[in-house]
């Protein structure tokens, strides 16, 4: 009697042996398609993921949450990395601006945004304090790789807690009187310049500015 | 093993189901104790337990998946395995049912504590009673085939839909940001 492709015969040695017909070398090649696209779902899934994380902010987008603009900041007494201490909401010298940022080693859009907020607060005369909430080693990574300085370098939840900070990388600008000029999600130089622009024109957000001049919008 | 041709029609079902649950658990311990102290905010965000409870469970699950996950995957401690596999996982889904009937849909999941934040939904609730009930079917057999072939299959098949579900996992904790974002900006004043 002949035996059917696939199926043993009985007398066929037990184990691999008798697993190697050409019915089950498909199988095998099946299951490696089957693994492959699957691993190709879960990257493009993952990919997608990404992407609506760096699509959705449109815009130096302000959160109604902590403290609103026009605001006194709250007063937090903190201690930078290289272990001075710093008290946020302060009077400055006058014409001074005081910019936060609150940026993270493990956000693709802080690493892109370090750089032109140096560049951006460089031109603008501003003080920058960045401000992270991670382990230390992860922070001197972020400080080594931008060469930025550990005396403007805040590693700790308390300020990022008073702001409502829930989105990274996040901005908030205080004016000489240590009162909140501005503040928002910042994805590029122009939400910074949005920011400056807010302080200046006395909008809160980039949002209110285009609602009050419509035909800019258009 | 000369098992019930029924039963032994069901073991590698029962084998693609325990490695896919197994999985799930493995990964699930592993994400939450690379973030423990986090993991404690996120039980506590749930408001399930008094408060006085909520640190040592926090201490408590992890330890817990990794075990159940552990002994699924070897096969050990059956029918208990299973059952506390199911437990836990009803446990999750009650606590995130009771959460979502509250309206707290902003709260993190914290299944797998990834960097990406999983809010809650009817979606993982159902995920939960499906692997529940999948578990039930790996209640009758703990029969590991005997023909490598079949054998393969098992784990293959419970691999594959464990990386399925993590695809589908990133997909749904994308659409909900989607559908959400304008309701949230416009009421978070809370």
């Amino acid at each position: 009697m002949e035996h059917l492709p696939g199926v043993a015969p009985s007398s066929a040695p037990q184990g691999w042996g008798r697993v190697m017909t050409p019915m089950t070398i498909m199988l095998v090649l099946l299951w490696i398609v089957v693994i492959c696209l699957s691993v190709a779902v879960l990257a493009l899934a993952r990919q997608v993921g990404v992407l609506h994380e760096r699509v959705a902010p449109a815009g130096a987008l302000l959160n109604a949450a902590g403290p609103g603009v026009g605001e006194p900041s709250p007063r937090l007494e903190v201690h930078a990395l290289a272990g001075n201490s710093i008290t946020v909401g302060s009077k400055l010298a006058p014409g001074k601006a005081l910019l936060l940022l609150f940026v993270s080693q493990t956000c693709p859009i802080c690493k892109k945004l370090i750089p032109i907020a140096m560049d951006f607060a460089k031109s603008e005369r501003l003080d920058v304090l960045f401000v992270g909430d991670a382990e230390l080693a992860e922070q001197r990574r972020l400080i080594d790789q931008f060469g930025l300085a550990e005396n403007r370098f805040v590693n700790g939840p308390e300020i990022g807690m008073a702001y409502r900070v829930d989105k990274l990388p996040y901005a908030v600008l205080l004016d000489d009187a240590g009162v909140i000029a501005a503040k928002g999600l910042v994805n590029s130089r122009e939400h910074f310049e949005s920011l400056i622009i807010a302080k200046e024109t006395g909008f809160a957000s980039i949002q209110s500015y285009l609602k009050a001049q419509p035909e800019i919008v258009g | 093993m000369n098992a019930h041709p029924a039963v032994a029609a069901v073991a590698p079902f029962a084998l693609a189901i325990r490695t896919l649950v197994s999985l799930v658990f493995l990964v699930a311990a592993y994400g939450k104790l690379r973030h423990w102290a986090p993991f404690q905010g996120i039980v506590a965000n749930y408001r399930f337990l008094p408060n006085a409870m909520v640190a040592p469970a926090a201490r408590l699950i992890p330890p817990a998946e990794l075990w159940v996950g552990a002994a699924l995957s070897l096969g050990l401690a059956f029918p208990w395995a299973e059952l506390c596999a199911a437990a836990l996982l009803l446990l999750f889904a009650l606590a995130m049912g009771i959460n979502l009937r509250r309206g707290r849909h902003h709260i993190d999941c914290g299944c797998f504590q990834s960097a990406l934040k999983q809010t809650l939904s009817w979606t993982l609730v159902m995920r939960n009673v499906v692997l529940a009930l999948l578990l039930g079917v790996a209640l009758f057999s703990n029969d590991v085939p005997d023909d490598p072939l079949t054998r393969m299959n098992g784990y293959l098949a419970g691999a594959v839909l464990f990386i399925i579900l993590q695809a589908l996992g990133h997909l749904w904790s994308i659409s909900p940001a989607w559908r959400q974002a304008p309701r949230r900006r416009a009421g978070a004043v809370s």
